[in-house]
């Protein structure tokens, strides 16, 4: 057996036309290795495709080509109904005219598990979920935050190889969204199955995935853990989807292996290769994360290495302060700095120099 | 309600406002109501306890029509026969109502909408057509009669068809299937699909599925429905009248005679009364644990 829970190979999704709606490719050859026990994250904008994929491996939708393996098992000609899989859908899908109780036992009903056996493991999912005695209430007499539960406990207590979950903290206000992700990666660890996770929140998924796959219009763009698609970003979109980065045309002047010499916004600098390498004179662009710049008080002189702007929007965020900084080559920065009480602050208007670490400034090549 | 609203609401002069709204938008059907279902009904109570319809005797009031109609066990046999015609009717038009129904809301897909008007454009011909379409169709010389004879199944037409308690049943089905598949269709609409998946993901055979969320989840529509037949029925009296016979005759061919011919509008009252006392404790005995608000959502 192959140590992978659930394995797309060369997975395709189009949906055929309808009306005047044309034919639309949702998943374009999709290839991903979900390893058991993961938390892994399909992390992308709205309509990329993610819905699409967790419901081909739930079994609610056919791939239109490639195949879905589960286990080891291929999946693409077994029902929903026959798959080692839960789900957890975002509008939980609690059946209202049961209580909590026959929700959670549903799966075990239907599969003709006597009562004597049903009654402790609803006992026990519901405790896993923190709802005990709630099992004789009505879904509809539950808050948000516990049909949510409910719902987890209800796809539990099948014990899953593998738990999809859609969205499921999309209706959830961002108190309780925060105190759900670290329940749910308690519950994760307390039960060990794999979960495949549905999010278009980047820093949901950094924070609670082992590994996150990226993806746009229907493409799978990168897959890695969180803090190698934060760093090392494979194409401009992620870099820009995964936090706010910062852009500058740049033009290569020396290169290496390793680092390269560009010249961007007037002047010249290092910076590391992300994804492949360009020749000298080529166009790259040169990425800084708004977090890895210095802002620095002016004080006429040139010194080497810093670039002059003007701050121009100033936004007080709490922990940090984002500055918008107009460079004397016209373009734009953005610089966010964690606000304490050595760092100095400007306003709108003051003139800033600015810095950073040449292994913080990577070079893409589009 | 958002707290703007409340806010709001918390001003006594925007109070007022709402309160005002409010009786602006119930006035013309509390006035409907009240002029063509309170007030005839005061009066027809009214009549129920007069000695008789006009004259002297107008102005006496007594029970003696209720004990008259107490008494008159064939009355109160033509009201049991036609509640068990009503509730015959009512159960098949829900049991051909259903698979229609339910083929539409999941089967039929985006031609849904188009197949739902075709179903009740035969609703826009007159009533009394329609009943007097199935005479042709039920009548020695229709269809089924010319039919079982050229089949050689039977000897002579049959005149069971027309003029019977099944002719009624049968016109009265035709009629009101459209009305019953209407409710059940809105309730079948209104399941959101993603429990059908929920229940196939966990592990629910397609009848299962059926079993376990449809059918539950379809009951008030389904009892929409039921009622909105049943309630009428037990009252009917144009059917019966042309297609009944003497063995199709139900309640409401007496309550017209007492009215129409007889002249005893009193009993007559008495007699509607009773049939409305009945069907509202009916009605309530199988509404209780469905919310009124399921079946508004017809
Ligand atoms: N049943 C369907 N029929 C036709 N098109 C569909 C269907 N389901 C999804 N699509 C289309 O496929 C594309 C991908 O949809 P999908 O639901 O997978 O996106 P998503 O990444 O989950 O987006 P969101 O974050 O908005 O939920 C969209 O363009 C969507 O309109
Ligand atoms: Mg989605």
């Amino acid at each position: 057996m192959s140590q992978f829970s659930v394995e797309l190979r060369g997975v395709c999704k189009t949906f055929p036309e309808r009306g005047e709606r044309q034919e639309l490719a949702a998943v374009q050859d999709l290839n991903l290795q979900i390893r058991a026990g993961e938390f892994f994250t399909l992390l992308g904008p709205s309509g990329c495709g993610k819905s699409t994929t967790l419901r081909m491996i739930a079994g609610f939708e056919t791939p239109t080509a490639g195949q879905i393996r589960i286990q080891d098992q291929a999946m693409n000609a077994v029902p929903a109904y026959r798959r080692p899989v839960n789900m957890v859908f975002q509008d939980y899908a609690l059946f209202p005219h049961l209580t909590v109780a026959q929700n959670v036992e549903f799966g075990l009903k239907v599969k003709g598990v006597p009562k004597e056996q049903r009654d402790p493991a609803v006992k026990e999912a519901l405790e896993l979920v923190q709802l005990p005695g709630h099992g004789d209430r009505k879904p509809e007499e539950l808050s948000g935050g516990q049909q949510q539960r409910v719902a987890l406990a209800r796809a539990l207590i099948n014990r899953p190889a593998v738990l999809l979950l859609d969205e499921p903290l999309g209706a959830l206000d961002l108190k309780l969204r925060k105190a759900m992700q670290f329940e749910l990666k308690q519950i994760q660890s307390q039960v060990g199955c794999t979960f495949v996770y549905v999010t278009h929140d980047q820093e949901e998924a950094l924070k609670m995935s082992d590994r996150v796959a990226v993806m746009s219009q229907g493409w799978l763009l990168q897959v890695g853990n969180p803090s190698s698609i934060y760093e090392k970003p494979a194409t401009r979109f992620v870099a820009d989807f995964i936090g706010e980065t910062n852009f500058l045309s740049a033009r290569v002047l020396k290169a290496s292996n390793g680092s390269v010499l560009v010249e961007a916004a007037g002047r010249e600098m290092l910076a590391q290769w992300l994804n492949g390498h360009a020749k000298v004179g080529e166009d790259v662009t040169l990425t800084v994360r708004p977090e890895r710049i210095s802002l620095f008080t002016a004080n006429g002189g040139h010194r080497k290495g810093r670039l002059h702007g003007v701050a121009q929007d100033v936004t007080y965020l709490g922990t940090d302060t984002l500055y918008r900084v107009g460079l004397e080559s016209g373009e734009g920065l953005l610089v966010r700095v964690q606000n304490s009480s050595g760092v100095p602050r400007f306003s709108s208007g003051d003139q800033v120099e600015l810095s950073w670490d040449p292994a913080d400034a990577q070079a893409l090549v589009e | 309600m958002s707290t703007r609203s409340e806010a709001l609401l918390a001003r006594p002069a925007a109070q007022l406002e709402v309160r005002q709204r409010i009786t602006v938008l119930l006035t013309p059907p509390g006035l409907w109501l009240l002029l063509f279902f309170v007030i005839p009904l005061g009066v027809m109570a009214l009549f129920s306890f007069r000695a008789a319809s006009f004259g002297a005797q107008r102005q006496v009031f007594t029970l003696e029509h209720y004990q008259r109609f107490l008494a008159d066990t064939s009355a109160q046999r033509l009201l049991w026969r036609s509640l068990l015609i009503a509730l015959e009717t009512s159960l098949i038009c829900v049991v051909l109502a259903f698979p229609l129904a339910y083929f539409l809301s999941f089967r039929a897909g985006p031609s849904r909408l188009m197949l739902l008007t075709i179903l009740v454009i035969p609703s826009w011909t007159s009533f009394l057509l329609r009943i007097l379409a199935w005479k042709v169709l039920l009548g020695s010389s229709g269809i089924f009669n010319s039919l079982l004879l050229s089949l050689g199944w039977i000897e002579e037409a049959a005149p069971i068809l027309l003029f019977s308690r099944g002719a009624v049943i049968i016109t009265l089905v035709y009629i009101w299937v459209p009305f019953v598949a209407l409710p059940i269709f809105a309730g079948l609409e209104r399941i959101n699909r993603h429990l059908l998946e929920a229940a196939e993901d966990l592990g629910s055979r397609p009848w299962q599925i059926f079993l376990e969320v449809i059918l539950p989840l379809s009951l008030p529509g389904v009892l929409a429905g039921f009622l909105s037949v049943f309630i009428p029925t037990v009252g009917e009296y144009v059917t019966p009248l042309l297609v009944g016979g003497v063995d199709g005759i139900m309640y409401g061919n007496l309550v017209q005679d007492q009215f129409a011919r007889a002249l005893n509008w009193p009993l007559g009252s008495v007699m509607s009364l009773v049939m409305m006392l009945v069907v509202l404790v009916l009605t309530f005995g199988l509404g209780r644990g469905v919310k009124v608000t399921d079946l508004a959502g017809v």
